[in-house]
């Protein structure tokens, strides 16, 4: 297992390094001048040349991404152009909202997903079911933007329950969250419903049936533990979609997290954070699948790492 | 076992055969909608009439007017074209750079599948609409910008795909007869792998289509997309953000345009992938 | 006899006793935390580097001035005790006030003011504030609660400078003590001593306990809160997240005014809204241009559909406030057929296409404009921008065209002077007319109002002729805060005076 482990971890550097050169040059050498980009096309060439100077934007690049990247491995990446904060300070900041608002969504999600899937699958074609696979449709192709601004309408507008932005305790926490899972509880019950209806008609649980061991029986010991993977998939695979989801909503409901941080400084044209954001987002993407890996071939013994 | 009752089986039925209908259906509509759009829309889209400002639905308009006087309902007509454009371009660009990836990739295999497989590995390694932002922040808030770099983000998949079909296509027997007889590489390609692969190819697009209108409306929400006075649904979407109260049909129709042009591709992809393999069915 | 009157007496105290009972007691509610949404985050504590309006909010609490101003633009004395103005106008003699203290518990004396006009004298700072006091030639020391300041020439309106950041004072002690640092850690001799800033979350303040006006301030602490989005701000105010809004929307102003629990205060404000349009670039740069720009924007619909009628239209720097408007002046209405034929003028008559940068608060009023301009095949595509990059291209001089708004001053030549004059501080446009100079420094030093005002009139004329600047709005000032908050006064300025401002218990 530690082996496992061992392996993936060195596999995973290669690609870390590959993101980082990616995400350098972003700002260092697709099309146009990052001065121009900072500075704007009526930039006088003084200003122009004293930015690249100052940035140390005139050496040649190989210089520029050792650099770059020594300094993004001891932590630091940069300062923000508008609030000359450091990048990594205000990433760090607001880290924990970020993790609050997905921790709690994925909460919501899976508890509404686990029993829906679960009991869809058992009772097959019932009303529960229907509703299930409705909502697996509607919830998947939601545009999450819009159904955050209905959840606001009703929820906080109209009916005055709940805050429509901002961050002040728990509560605010709920709409967007809501917002942020429904997409990923669609799809988790759907999974999970498949998953368990593969389960139920397998051989063995048949057998198990007709021998007469209790269903609950049946279900709780093969069915759930297989149903688990495809949930552990479902999430593995959306964690990208999450992720970037993150944005919208915590723009939508205006959080101070990681994701507002980016599109705020998108509109600043801040592209030292926009980078440093991207690199931690694109790094935190990558251990997340590798977690996600690991757990995986954890539960499944069939799996095996090529 | 639960749900004996007619309704039940009913249900199953329609869930069994109907859902990629549903989806033909929303899908025709919408490409109908877009192409049709200048016979559909009672007004110009851009053409502001500022008597008739923040108007909810009337006669004359029946999906009301926005902050400056626009009719909404021609503005999501036309928003359709937008919409469909961003679909179709963002495949476009998945496709032509992911097509020759993954065909080259499972057919020569080796090392030069080796370096590409790392490469979109790369790509992976963003968060998709991560990637579509920075893309688009750099180059510029303008919809070419995020269309472009949406299509970014879909090569992997569309590679991967590619490449799979490939590699399990290049062992059977008649590719292998075929080259026997002396056919060229182009030709093996063109008239035996590909083939072989429109199928899943075909599923892969729909859901990309769904996704790119998705995301581009996510983007243009967010500002970074289309630019005003382009009738976008994610544009419009964001302007009603500010009118919720006052004025939801704002936000409403454009929304609601956006849900069902996503499922339509949505459930026409699942119709198409339960057609071509029953197995895969629930 | 003696026990009559003394029940008389005891029946007098009684009803008295009563009555006070009865009476509700108005009496100002010592503590408690005031929640202010405000639309922008500050953009430094150093009122002498300061370039943001927004930066004036905090300031006024947490800094004194030597002036401030009343309801009616009245000057009045705050960190000075009388005044004297000698020599035609030359010399100015301050007697200031005793007992003040910084936050820093250092003295407030004639040597603290020298030394703040020294600083922002100092090009080496290159202070915003040099050139708002740019005739200011020596100030003296003559006793220590007495300072003597010598000008170059008569300028009217520097007693009105000096209730704005030109006349705030800063600790001595602690620019010397944090140097660059000082716009983080800023002393002042306010109600309030700055306590904590976390960018673009909140900036607290809390009460100084030596200020010099007894009993003040009654609030504990102050908490302003940055909350750009103006949907999310007012939805902010009205689940009670915060006490106080700054800047609403002019479409919520009717919910807001129609909503329980909610105070909103209506008046006319200082500001001017326009687009600033860049003299040295093309197709600005070329004057026809700019005045088909001038013709061809509807500043009447777009105080109907975009203000709600709040305001009025701007055809000059002045708004409706300032006895300097030109109300006679009445150019400035739409007249597309004009515009037409100053494209051609400028060798362009089937239009031209440029960008304009502006707030994504603004994006209606722009869509607006960008429709009409589209009528006379002006193609111009709008760049949001989020307001501190906004300013700082503005700063820059990289713009050809850039849509923001100027707070306004108390006086019509802060907000005409730093715009039009060539070498005024704030012309980012570059725009230059010898004769629009002679204007404005005559304006500035003339004495009598009546004399001024004719030369602001013939300022709007020659503004309008050359059109460096589209003006396009005088917003309305309005504010909106909770019935539990008392004793605010609302002044044009638009600042947010909380020194008497108390919170009732709910």
């Amino acid at each position: 297992m530690l082996q496992l482990i061992g392996r993936r971890l060195l596999a995973t550097v290669p690609l870390l390094l590959a993101v980082s050169v990616v995400v350098f040059s972003f700002v260092h050498a697709l099309p146009g001048d990052p001065a121009v980009l900072f500075l704007g096309e009526e930039a006088t060439t003084e200003n122009l040349a004293r930015f690249r100077a100052r940035l140390g934007f005139d050496r040649p690049l190989i210089v520029q991404y050792g650099d770059w990247l020594g300094r993004a491995l001891q932590g630091d990446l940069g300062r923000s152009i508008r609030t000359n904060q450091p990048v990594t300070q205000a990433i760090v900041e607001r880290l924990p909202m970020t993790l609050r608002l997905i921790g709690f969504s994925m909460v919501i999600s899976l508890a509404i997903a686990v029993p829906l899937g679960i009991v869809s699958a058992v009772k097959r074609n019932s009303g529960v079911d229907l509703a299930s696979t409705f909502f697996a449709l509607f919830g998947f192709s939601t545009p999450n933007f819009w159904l955050g601004l209905i959840l606001i309408y009703v929820f906080a507008l109209l009916l005055r329950w709940l805050p429509a932005s901002g961050f002040d305790g728990v509560r605010s926490l709920i709409l967007p969250a809501i917002t942020l899972g429904t997409a990923l509880a669609a799809l988790v019950t759907r999974q999970l419903r498949s998953g368990m209806l593969e389960v139920l008609r397998q051989d063995y649980v048949r057998t198990a049936q007709a021998k007469g061991l209790a269903d609950r029986m049946v279900i709780g010991k093969h069915a759930l533990k297989n149903a688990l993977i495809s949930v552990v998939t479902v999430i593995g695979l959306q964690i990208g979609a999450l992720l970037g989801n993150t944005i919208i909503t915590e723009s939508l409901f205006a959080l101070p997290g990681v994701g507002r941080l980016m599109i705020d400084s998108v509109f600043s044209r801040d592209f030292f954070v926009v980078q440093g954001v991207i690199l931690f987002l694109a790094v935190g993407y990558v251990v997340a699948n590798l977690v996600v890996d690991i757990l995986y071939s954890y539960l499944d013994p069939r799996i095996r790492v090529h | 076992m639960a749900g004996t009752s007619l309704t039940a089986i009913a249900l199953a039925q329609f869930r069994r055969s109907h859902v990629g209908l549903v989806g033909a259906v929303l899908v025709c509509a919408f490409v109908l909608v877009a192409a049709l759009a200048p016979l559909l829309s009672p007004y110009d889209p851009v053409s502001a009439d500022f008597a008739n400002v923040l108007s909810p639905p009337t006669r004359a308009h029946p999906f009301g007017t926005d902050d400056i006087g626009r009719d909404i309902l021609s503005r999501v007509v036309y928003g359709s074209r937008i919409s469909l454009q961003a679909g179709l371009f963002t495949v476009a660009v998945a496709l032509c750079i992911g097509l020759p990836l993954g065909l080259v990739a499972g057919y020569l295999g080796g090392r030069v599948d080796n370096v590409i497989m790392r490469g979109l590995e790369v790509i992976l390694s963003f968060p998709g609409l991560v990637l579509a932002l920075g893309i688009t922040a750099v180059l510029g808030p303008k919809l070419i910008h995020a269309l472009f770099a949406i299509g970014v983000v879909f090569v992997p998949n569309f590679a991967r795909l590619i490449r799979a079909q490939v590699l399990s296509v290049k062992e059977h027997d008649f590719v292998a007869a075929a080259r026997a007889l002396g056919a060229s590489d182009r030709r093996l390609v063109i008239l035996h792998i590909l083939p072989n692969c429109l199928a899943p190819l075909l599923v892969q697009c729909s859901f990309s289509v769904a996704f790119g209108i998705l995301t581009e409306a996510a983007l243009s929400f967010l500002g970074m997309g289309t630019q005003p006075p382009t009738p976008s649904w994610g544009i419009m979407l964001s302007a009603g953000r500010g009118y919720l109260e006052q004025a939801p049909w704002l936000g409403a129709f454009p929304g609601i345009a956006i849900f069902l042009a996503v499922l339509g591709f949505n459930l026409l992809g699942d119709g198409i992938r339960d057609a071509l393999d029953p197995r895969l069915k629930t | 006899m003696a026990g009559r009157r003394r029940t008389v007496l005891l029946a007098v105290l009684a009803s008295v006793g009563v009555l006070l009972a009865a009476v509700p007691t108005f009496a100002q509610v010592r503590g408690g935390t005031l929640r202010i949404a405000m639309d922008a985050d500050n953009t430094t504590m150093d009122p002498h580097l300061s370039t943001a309006a927004v930066d004036r909010q905090v300031y006024n609490n947490v800094y004194g001035k030597l002036f401030d101003i009343d309801a009616k633009f009245g000057i009045v004395p705050q960190l000075v005790q009388s005044w004297e103005v000698k020599s035609g106008g030359l010399v100015y003699v301050f007697k200031l006030r005793r007992g003040v203290k910084f936050h820093d518990g250092t003295d407030f004396n004639a040597d603290l003011v020298k030394w703040n006009f020294d600083r922002m004298r100092d090009p080496a700072l290159a202070s915003p504030r040099r050139s708002e006091i740019a005739p200011v030639k020596d100030v003296k020391v003559v006793d220590p609660f007495t300072v003597e300041i010598m000008l170059s020439t008569p300028f009217a309106p520097f007693l009105s400078v000096l209730t704005d950041r030109a006349g705030m004072m800063v600790s001595k002690a602690a620019v010397e003590k944090f140097k660059d640092d000082y716009a983080r850690n800023p002393v002042g001799t306010g109600p309030f001593r700055f306590a904590e800033w976390v960018k673009d979350d909140h900036l607290t303040i809390k009460r100084f306990d030596g200020y010099w006006e007894k009993g003040l301030p009654y609030l504990d602490e102050v908490i302003y809160r940055p909350i750009p989005d103006p949907s999310v701000r007012f939805t902010a105010m009205r689940t009670g997240q915060v006490d106080f809004m700054h800047q609403i929307a002019p479409k919520d102003v009717a919910q807001a005014k129609g909503e329980k629990g909610l105070k909103v205060s209506e008046i006319p404000s200082l500001w001017w809204q326009g687009m600033h349009l860049n003299n040295q670039v093309a197709p600005f740069n070329n004057k026809a241009i700019r005045q088909a720009m001038w013709y061809a924007v509807d500043r009447q619909v777009i105080q109907r559909v975009a203000y709600q009628g709040l305001g009025s239209p701007a055809w000059s720097p002045f708004p409706s406030s300032m006895w300097a408007q030109d109300t006679d002046f009445s150019d400035w209405r739409r007249d597309p057929a004009k515009a037409k034929a100053k494209l051609a003028e400028g060798g362009m008559p089937n239009g031209f296409s440029f960008t304009i940068k502006g707030l994504p608060a603004q994006i209606q009023e722009l869509q607006i404009t960008q429709a009409q301009l589209k009528e006379l095949g002006v193609d111009m595509k709008i760049e949001q921008l989020e307001f501190g990059k906004l300013l700082a291209d503005l700063n820059s001089h990289n713009f050809v065209a850039l849509r923001i708004g100027w707070s306004g001053r108390p006086d019509p030549d802060g907000n005409a002077h730093v715009f039009l004059h060539s070498k005024g501080g704030l012309n980012r446009v570059r725009y230059s007319n010898p004769k629009m100079d002679e204007l404005l420094d005559a304006a500035r030093s003339e004495g009598d109002q009546a004399k001024r005002k004719a030369l602001y009139a013939q300022v709007t004329r020659l503004a309008a002729e050359d059109a460096p600047y589209i003006w396009i709005h005088h917003d309305a000032e309005v504010k909106v805060w909770g019935e539990h908050l008392k004793g605010f006064e609302h002044i044009s300025d638009g600042m947010i005076r909380v020194k008497g401002v108390w919170l009732e218990k709910k």
